[in-house]
């Protein structure tokens, strides 16, 4: 029974992660309508620079996340602007987009690749030693992951409910045409949804490799099909619906880890597979587009 | 033709549109004047939302002008248009339906300046003061649209006249100087259509000028000025309502149809 509460809290750390890569990856999914997937590697790049600034240049690691949150705004920018939107000006399918992604993807993974070698990293990071919790045995590190998701999740439902820009970013997931019409020009709009979305991007992967305690370039894009299982299981394009994802999923592949520890993340796909067959609009019920 | 031809507040000058090897529009030209109610009548496939595509901005014409407010808009895009006071509503009402009613309205407030996230991080107070004005604004238009008691809920649950009244708080909002409206009686209750009737017509009080599609003549006759009569992507005829009824082949094209 220990054992099985035990896997509840790891699931929870779990689940902290993956709702921070989740939101990053389903708001831009819902804001350009293709899926991103880049997103792996972006993770990846946020948490190299991260260990750069903190390893190598050393900075301190919050003032190291934070450099490397802003270069990651800026870079997620960059490659939609360079990359992405002449394909998406032409008039290009979301199919069409997605696969431009799977090369973004290719030449961000040789980039870190080519800089930082094969070869894993750690951040060796204080705060490793589990601390008794009532019935959970988290360390200090596992508790600032939770932590800082849930301050990350909260600061994305103000951004999205109280500021004039994050209701334009729902609007324009939720119907671009009316945004358009109603004159608000999607461009800004996407710009800001890349820059939140290269945040959290990092923010995911940095959990990841502290949770992890170690990375790899392939760090991100093994992690990439749970991630869109978070996504898709919340409904595309729906923040909430991926944070509630990111619980389902984070709990349940931790528990069934306990018997199957070698199928963990494939449990993610069972989870979505049998809850798309009841709700195959996910976890949470829109109120129905029109 | 790129002179601005006369002063209304928007003139079509002889703008086309083929989808394929349709020709929905062939030849349209007409003209709303400000603060006039403008109908837009004729049989269905008869262009009729095509213009209206065109004149909002979500078609691009094949040829011809479309003049907006004293500036030729025909190469500009839907959110300019929207922003110099050019809105439209749709056929099938169309709201956001993951935002809260008054989102919906607060979201179609002009001016640009809730377009970076920067203002957000280090212009905070300007930036919540601002959306706390637009707030009281957009609560001020849901009381007027009779539509302040759904406030809260996600504007996916309104019925569809509920949706009309947003649609045109929406506008409202938006500052709009010419209102498109695609069939506003579409798929609405009768209890809604008189509250629909009374908001343009309110609206049109207020300075706002109209382009109204619309089937039903009874609509017609109490909102339009005046009528444009297209048929086969051309406009056929321009009058008073009871001008026209008088001309056999607007008779023929259209009125005849629904007069029997």
């Amino acid at each position: 029974m220990s054992f099985f509460i035990q896997a509840i809290g790891f699931g929870l750390v779990t689940a902290a992660v993956l709702a921070l890569a989740g939101v990053g990856l389903t708001l831009q999914f819902g804001v350009t309508n293709y899926a991103n997937f880049a997103y792996g590697d972006m993770m990846t790049l946020g948490v190299y620079l991260t260990w750069v600034f903190f390893a190598i240049a050393h900075l301190t690691f919050v003032l190291a996340l934070l450099l490397a949150l802003v270069c990651m705004a800026a870079i997620c920018v960059a490659t939609a602007e360079v990359i992405m939107r002449p394909f998406v000006l032409r008039g290009s399918p979301p199919l069409i987009l997605l696969i431009v992604t799977f090369g973004v993807s290719l030449i961000l993974n040789s980039i870190i690749l080519a800089i930082w070698g094969a070869g894993s990293e750690a951040f060796q990071l204080p705060g490793t030693q589990p601390l008794d919790l009532g019935p959970f045995l988290l360390t200090p590190l596992q508790l600032l992951i939770i932590g800082t998701s849930v301050a990350a999740m909260f600061v994305v439902h103000l951004l999205l409910t109280r500021t004039s820009m994050g209701k334009r970013m729902r609007a324009v997931s939720d119907n671009r045409e009316l945004a358009r019409v109603s004159g608000i020009s999607p461009t800004p709009v996407i710009r800001a949804t890349w820059a939140l979305t290269g945040v959290l991007a990092t923010l995911g992967g940095v959990a990841l490799a502290v949770d992890a305690s170690q990375f790899s370039p392939g760090l991100g894009e093994g992690f990439l099909f749970a991630i869109f299982a978070v996504v898709i299981l919340g409904g595309v394009g729906k923040p909430y619906g991926a944070m509630l994802g990111a619980l389902v999923v984070g709990v349940v592949t931790e528990v069934i880890g306990l018997w199957i520890p070698q199928y963990k993340l494939d449990v993610a796909f069972v989870v979505l597979i049998v809850v798309l067959l009841f709700r195959p609009e996910g976890l949470i019920r829109s109120a129905g587009k029109a | 033709m790129n002179v601005e031809p006369g002063n209304a507040l928007l003139t079509v000058t002889e703008v086309r549109k083929a989808f394929g090897g349709v020709q929905a529009v062939a030849d349209c030209s007409l003209s709303v004047g400000a603060g006039e109610v403008c109908g837009l009548i004729g049989p269905n496939g008869a262009g009729k939302s095509t213009v209206v595509g065109l004149v909002s901005g979500s078609v691009r014409p094949d040829g011809g002008r479309v003049w907006f407010d004293g500036v030729d808009v025909t190469t500009w895009r839907p959110n300019q248009r929207a922003r110099r006071g050019l809105l439209r509503t749709f056929q099938i009402s169309q709201a956001w339906p993951r935002l809260t009613v008054i989102e919906n309205v607060m979201v179609a407030a002009p001016g640009t300046d809730g377009e970076s996230l920067l203002a957000v991080l280090f212009r905070r107070p300007a930036m919540l003061r601002k959306e706390r004005e637009r707030w009281q604004s957009a609560e001020a238009i849901l009381e007027q649209f009779g539509l302040i008691q759904l406030r809260d809920s996600p504007a996916g649950i309104l019925s569809g006249g509920q949706k009309r009244l947003l649609e045109l708080a929406r506008i409202t909002m938006g500052g709009a100087k010419l209102a498109l409206l695609d069939e506003p009686m579409a798929g609405i209750s009768p209890a809604l259509r008189t509250a629909v009737l009374d908001q343009v017509r309110s609206l049109q009080a207020s300075g706002v000028a109209f382009l109204v599609v619309e089937h039903d003549l009874g609509v017609v006759a109490e909102l339009c000025s005046r009528v444009v009569v297209m048929a086969l992507g051309r406009v056929l005829s321009v009058g008073t309502l009871e001008e026209l009824r008088q001309r056999q082949d607007v008779v023929d094209a259209y009125l005849g149809v629904s007069n029997q």
